[in-house]
C-alpha cells in the first residue's frame, strides 16, 4: 500500500485472505501488486454495492432442474476431462 | 485467391472453376511460409484438410454442393477441441492436451463442407488471468500483418492475424470482453460476436460459461454471416445453445435507424474519431442517427465482476495447484489469485444488475436497429509494451460491458486507418438474436466504403 493511501480495513482484510492462501508461493513484490488489485476490486465491488435493488431484482435465470431421460439422452452435458499427453507440462 | 471474400471464392468452387483440393494446397503452403512470419499459427492440419478437401471435391463432382462454405479451408482459435490435434488454450500448461472430439462449431462446419486447415493461436486461457501484454502466450505474440512492429488486439490473436494476412478465408474466434472485435479492428477484418447461446460452446475452453461467444472474423460482414449460418443452433451438449433458429438473410435495402451514445468517443485517439465522425457522415445516407441516452448503470464494474469471478472458478484447479506459475506473461501467474477476495455477495449483486442492464439496454435499442459506436478506441497497440497502460486511464468500454455482459451481437468492420497506418473500425450492436440487422448494417456501410478491399503487403 503506498504511503499516501487511506487505511482501508475491508481492502486490508480481503487481502489477507490472498496472503493467507497464497503468500508462501508468492514473492513480496507480488503481493504488493496484489494488495492493489485486491483494493481496487474493492472499488468495483463499492460501485455495484451503491445501486439499490428490490427483493424481486433476481439474476436471469440459468438453473433448470436436471433429469436424465433414457434412453434418449444425447450426451454428457459438460466437457469432458481432457486427455493428458506425456509431453503436458502439468 | 488471398483476400477473395468467401463469397467470391465459394462461387468459383461451385463453378468448379476453383477445386477444393487446390484451395487447401493454396492456402496450406501459405499457413507453413507465412506462419511463422505472423506467429499465428499453433499447428497446420494439412492431412486433415487434404482428406477433407478431397472429400468436398468428390461430392461437388457428384453433384451433392452443400452450399457457400462447401469446400472453403479456415482455421479455427486453438480453444475448440479437435480430435486428432492438440488443443493448447494458448497456454503452456496445456500444450500437450488432446481431446478425442470435435467442438461442435468444428463439426458444424464439417457438415458444411469446410476445410480445417489450421488451428491458431491465441492468449494463453482467452486472456481470463488478466494479461496486459501482446506476449501473453505460449506461442509468443501475433504480428499484425499491417505494421511488423505493431500487435493484433487478443485474445482470437492468430484468427485476426492468420484472416489479414491470407492465410485463411475465414477464421473462428471467441469473445468473452472484446476477444473478436479487438482483433477483427486491430486488423482491418469484419468480426461478429454473435448473440450469447446463439453458438454452441460445446467443445470450447470455457473461460466464463455466462458470457463465452464464438463468432467469425472474415474480409466482409457478409462473410460472416455466411459463417454464422453454419455454426448457429440448438446443441443438446450445450444447454445455453439457443433453440431460435437462425438463417443467414441478408436484407438489402433497408433504411436503418441508428443510435448514438453521446461521449462515445471520448478517450479516443484523434484519427479513431475522425473517422467515426466520417463514418457518420456514409451512415447517414442509409439511415438516420439519434442521440440516446443509457440508463446511470454501472455497466463496466457488472461485467468485470462476472468475468473475473467465472474465470478463477472455471480454472480452480490450475489455479490452487499452482499451475499458473507456468503461464507465459507474469501478470498471469498472480493476478487471478486476486480473485478469490471477490465476496460472494459483490458477484450475485453483479449477477441481478446485469438482468437489469438487459432489461434497460433492451428497452433503449428496440427504437434501434444498432448502436453505433469506434469498435477500438486506438490503432493496434505496439508489440513489447504493456497495451493497458498504453491506453488512456480514463478509457472506458461501456459497448464492450454492455454487448457482452447483455450478450449482445455487434459486428465492426474498417473504417480507415490512423496516423501509423493501422487499421481503425466501427461497431453496430443490436438487440439480442439480430445478427441479420447489424450485418446488414455493416454490409451497407462497407457497399458505400471500400476499407475492406484494402490489404497489408504480405508476400
Amino acid at each position: 500500500m503506498s504511503e499516501t493511501a487511506k487505511p482501508d480495513p475491508e481492502a486490508d482484510a480481503l487481502f489477507e485472505i490472498v496472503r493467507l492462501r497464497y503468500g508462501d508461493r508468492l514473492t513480496t513484490a507480488q503481493l504488493d501488486e496484489l494488495r492493489k488489485i485486491v483494493a481496487g476490486q474493492l472499488e468495483v465491488a463499492r460501485v455495484l454495492r451503491a445501486v439499490a435493488l428490490t427483493n424481486a431484482d433476481e439474476p436471469i435465470q440459468p438453473f433448470a432442474p436436471y433429469r436424465e431421460e433414457s434412453p434418449l439422452t444425447p450426451g454428457p452435458l459438460t466437457l469432458p476431462s481432457p486427455q493428458r499427453g506425456e509431453g503436458d507440462a502439468r | 485467391m488471398i483476400f477473395t471474400p468467401v463469397r467470391e471464392l465459394a462461387a468459383l468452387v461451385r463453378s468448379r472453376k476453383v477445386s477444393p483440393v487446390e484451395l487447401a494446397e493454396h492456402f496450406l503452403e501459405r499457413l507453413e511460409r507465412l506462419g511463422p512470419k505472423y506467429n499465428c499459427v499453433v499447428t497446420v492440419m494439412r492431412k486433415h484438410a487434404l482428406t477433407q478437401a478431397r472429400r468436398a471435391e468428390g461430392e461437388i463432382a457428384a453433384g451433392r454442393y452443400c452450399g457457400p462454405l462447401h469446400g472453403i479451408p479456415y482455421g479455427a482459435k486453438d480453444l475448440l477441441a479437435t480430435a486428432g490435434a492438440p488443443t493448447t488454450w494458448g497456454a503452456a500448461p496445456y500444450k500437450a492436451q488432446h481431446f478425442d472430439f470435435d467442438a461442435t462449431v468444428i463439426r458444424r462446419l464439417e457438415e458444411a463442407g469446410a476445410v480445417l486447415v489450421a488451428k491458431l493461436a491465441m492468449i494463453e486461457l482467452a486472456g481470463g488471468m488478466g494479461y496486459r501484454q501482446p506476449t501473453a502466450s505460449f506461442t509468443g505474440p501475433c504480428v499484425n500483418p499491417w505494421d511488423a512492429n505493431a500487435w493484433t488486439g487478443g485474445s482470437s490473436s492468430g484468427s485476426g492475424a492468420a484472416v489479414c494476412s491470407g492465410l485463411v478465408p475465414f477464421a473462428i474466434g471467441s469473445e468473452t470482453w472484446g476477444s473478436i472485435l479487438s482483433p477483427a479492428g486491430y486488423c482491418g477484418l469484419a468480426g461478429l460476436r454473435p448473440t450469447y447461446g446463439r453458438v454452441s460452446r460445446h467443445g470450447a475452453m470455457a473461460l466464463c460459461w455466462s458470457l463465452d461467444k464464438l463468432g467469425p472474423l472474415a474480409q466482409t460482414a457478409d462473410d460472416c454471416g455466411l459463417v454464422l449460418d453454419a455454426i448457429a443452433g440448438a446443441d443438446p451438449r450445450d444447454p445455453t445453445a439457443s433453440e431460435r433458429p437462425y438463417r443467414y438473410e441478408t436484407m438489402d435495402d433497408k433504411r436503418f435507424r441508428f443510435g448514438l451514445i453521446p461521449g462515445v468517443t471520448e478517450g479516443c485517439e484523434e484519427a479513431v474519431t475522425e473517422n467515426f465522425t466520417r463514418s457518420l457522415g456514409v451512415l447517414k445516407k442509409i439511415g438516420t442517427i439519434e442521440e440516446v441516452t443509457l440508463p446511470d448503470l454501472p455497466y463496466e464494474q457488472i461485467t468485470r465482476t462476472i468475468l473475473q469471478v467465472e474465470a478463477v472458478s472455471a480454472f480452480e484447479d490450475l489455479i490452487g495447484s499452482g499451475g499458473i506459475a507456468g503461464l507465459t506473461a507474469p501478470e498471469d501467474r498472480y493476478t487471478p489469485y486476486a480473485r478469490e477476495a471477490i465476496l460472494a455477495q459483490d458477484y450475485l449483486k453483479a449477477v441481478r444488475l446485469r438482468a437489469v442492464m438487459a432489461r434497460e439496454i433492451d428497452r433503449v435499442l428496440r427504437h434501434f436497429d444498432a448502436l453505433v459506436a469506434p469498435g477500438r478506441i486506438n490503432e493496434a497497440p505496439v508489440l513489447g509494451q504493456e497495451f493497458r497502460s498504453a491506453l488512456r486511464a480514463t478509457a472506458k468500454d461501456v459497448m464492450g460491458a454492455i454487448g457482452n455482459g447483455a450478450g449482445l451481437p455487434a459486428v465492426c468492420v474498417p473504417n480507415g486507418f490512423g496516423v501509423r497506418g493501422l487499421p481503425t473500425s466501427v461497431q453496430f450492436m443490436g438487440r439480442a438474436w439480430e445478427e441479420n440487422t447489424v450485418l446488414a448494417a455493416a454490409r451497407a456501410y462497407q457497399s458505400l466504403t471500400d476499407w475492406h478491399t484494402r490489404h497489408p503487403k504480405v508476400d
